[in-house]
């Protein structure tokens, strides 16, 4: 695997009334090609201003992504057009993310046109029912439009469009969180078809950490704009190293109720506010391991074996991993 | 019966622009709930689940109408109640917690102060009184410095701790039932957890009866004693717990059991009930699951199943029910 996109000391800074919305703050890390790196955090963390700052739909405070090598900050126009072909986005509501005065043909068709890909409209219409095809759209629905259509068919309106320009890297923020268990299953197992189809690489953004771990190879796990953790799928949620990890994958419910009374260990006090966090590592206010240190010194994200990063003073071990209560 | 709420064959319809035909959300619903108990009422949107208990409480939007059925609720039919006195049992004996719990608080008033008038209002207490106990209430649901945020505002709090507020509402007048709505749906997981945990310890001590509205398996096996699996405008399976999550017997209910991602790892394939649900206006003849169903035959699209006991309780709206087998998650049913 090559490396895909790198992005380096990215910040985002949103000046607000009352101090500064540190939403991303000096974040650093690569996606491989053709792999799914899941992005996983509660509201507030940063994750979809992340995904938003490395398409550059969104202007970086501080730091460079680079796509294939090139610096996009340092292109203009027609170059930077035609890199940004490569990358896509995927968003959480798919009918706020459509025109909905436009056919859903027109919508696919949207990129083809302005990119200038076909000869005439008639080679672009083919090439919209191929899509619609490919996402398991009948192409007969050419000519409607998207409040026809259910949920789960408007997220298929929105992967159609996002492959039209045929892309090598799709950000997918959230584009479950919206629809009933059945039918997030349904694009679950569509966007890992397309990605074998296509050699597709996903950055997949999402609160949800079952389906994270469903559809990831590497897991970054974000708190107040930094990120805590990033391993491999199966090391993270076996055994996390960084406690807000840990807390995180206690609280989520478990549909199985024999498991009901387990003592898990949940996180106390409210989300904290990424506008003034905390000095020190931004966790520290609702850690049980936190110290003195942990207060003053923000920890660095730093290799604990190869290939898991874990930024934590105090990193779980097999030796202090008993509930912390 | 020791049930606490017993709905029979309720059916609710809804009147909307253009169309002379009622959609009927909720076609024939039975429920019980046993006293002490914490039921689930489960299903994906639009089965109407949430019209079941606005039905019930008589909070219907002005073009929903109950067209049959009962709610006896100690030993009165709540559907056959005036305005005035159903308003005297909800927020009294019967509380309410919604998804949103922006929506329910009142904007303009501190949170200390909707807690107490509705104190007053239904326990006929004198201001102080109300005062002490509202402030009691809230350090019981985990409003950090009690004291002081009886003062805020809903806006001052996070989400967490609005609902945090809008439980301690619902317990304070120690109703017999109170129905929660989604009431988690809007929380982060970590968050979540705390809700879930704090309305099982309240439930445990004081007893109340619960009716819990939710989407997420994961919640009902957090906290459910018994559940009720709404598809399509009817209950197509209903059972304890346990039972319900180590063998369902609806087809319905298995697959969205197997599409959870749970356990799944990259590479299998999730299962995923076929197309979408069916339109109020044309529910399919026979069987309202069989269009999507993989084990339907010719009969499930003419003969309408009965709720049918497969015994110990367990009901279930089908046919063929399926073996009681353990489920491999990502595996197809």
């Amino acid at each position: 695997m090559s490396e895909l996109l790198r992005a380096e000391g990215l910040v985002k800074e949103f000046p607000v009334k009352g101090g500064v919305v540190h939403a991303v703050s000096d974040v650093s890390f690569a996606i491989e090609g053709g792999e799914t790196l899941g992005l996983v955090g509660e509201s507030g963390c940063g994750k979809s201003t992340l995904g938003r700052l490395l398409l550059r739909l969104l202007p970086a405070t501080a730091g460079k992504v680079f796509f294939k090598g090139q610096d996009l900050s340092a292109l203009r126009g027609e170059s930077l057009r035609a890199l940004r072909h490569g990358m896509q986005m995927i968003f959480q509501d798919p009918y706020a993310s459509l025109d909905p005065r436009m056919t859903v043909g027109s919508i696919i068709m949207e990129p083809l046109k302005t990119q200038r890909v076909g000869r005439n409209r008639a080679e672009r219409a083919e090439m919209v029912r191929d899509l619609m095809n490919q996402v398991g759209l009948r192409p007969e629905f050419y000519s409607r439009y998207p409040h026809q259509f259910s949920g789960g068919q408007r997220q298929r309106i929105g992967i159609a469009r996002a492959l039209a320009l045929n892309p090598e890297l799709i950000i997918c923020d959230e584009p479950v969180s919206a629809l009933d268990v059945s039918i997030q299953a349904q694009i679950l197992n569509l966007l890992s078809d397309l990605q074998r189809q296509r050699a597709l690489t996903y950055l997949f953004i999402s609160h949800d950490l079952n389906v994270v771990r469903y559809l990831s190879d590497r897991v970054i796990v974000m708190f107040l704009g930094k990120f805590c953790e990033l391993a491999p799928t199966q090391a993270l949620y076996a055994a996390p190293k960084h406690p807000y990890t840990r807390f995180l994958l206690d609280s989520v419910p478990v549909p199985d109720p024999t498991r009901r009374d387990e003592n898990r260990a949940l996180l106390t006090g409210e989300v904290s506010s990424p506008v003034n966090p905390p000095d020190g590592c931004r966790f520290h206010p609702r850690c049980p391991y936190a110290d003195e240190r942990c207060r003053r010194e923000a920890p660095a994200l730093r290799a604990l074996e190869p290939g898991r990063l874990c930024a934590c003073h105090h990193p779980i071990t097999t030796s202090n991993k008993e509930n912390p209560t | 019966m020791n049930s606490i709420l017993e709905i029979r064959g309720l059916v609710t319809s809804f009147a909307t622009d253009g169309r002379k035909d009622r959609a009927v959300a909720v076609n024939g619903v039975d429920i019980d709930i046993p006293r002490g108990a914490i039921v689930g009422l489960v299903g994906e949107s639009g089965c109407g689940k949430s019209v079941t208990a606005l039905s019930t409480l008589g909070l219907l939007p002005e073009n929903g109408r109950v067209d049959a059925g009962s709610a006896m609720f100690g030993g009165q039919d709540l559907l056959k109640l005036k305005d005035h006195e159903l308003r005297r049992i909800r927020g009294n004996r019967i509380s309410m917690i919604f998804q949103e719990p922006m929506t329910s608080l009142n904007p303009i008033m501190t949170i200390g102060r909707q807690v107490s008038e509705s104190i007053m209002l239904h326990g006929g207490v004198d201001k102080a009184t109300a005062r002490a106990r509202a402030i009691e209430m809230l350090e019981k649901v985990g409003i950090p410095e009690a004291k002081r945020r009886y003062d805020s505002y809903p806006h001052e709090l996070s989400g967490g701790l609005r609902q945090r507020v809008l439980i301690g509402m619902a317990m304070v007048m120690q109703p017999d039932l109170l129905i929660a709505d989604e009431p988690t749906t809007a929380l982060d997981v970590s968050i979540e957890a705390q809700i879930l945990r704090l309305m099982r310890d309240l439930q445990r001590e004081s007893g109340t009866s619960i009716l819990l509205i939710t989407h997420n398996l994961g919640v009902v096996a957090e906290l459910c004693d018994s559940v009720c699996v709404m598809y399509a405008g009817e209950v197509v399976e209903r059972a304890d717990v346990f039972t319900l999550f180590r063998g369902c017997a609806h087809p319905y209910t298995r697959g969205l059991m197997a599409a959870l991602p749970r356990m799944a790892m990259k590479g299998q394939r999730l299962y995923n009930i076929p197309g979408s649900v069916p339109n109020l206006w044309s529910m399919p003849a026979g069987c309202r699951f069989s269009p999507r169903c993989e084990f339907a035959k010719e009969s499930c699209r003419q003969e309408k199943p009965a709720l049918a006991d497969l015994g110990d309780g367990h009901l279930c709206r089908c046919l063929f029910p399926l073996d009681d087998v353990p489920q491999h998650e990502g595996d197809n049913p």
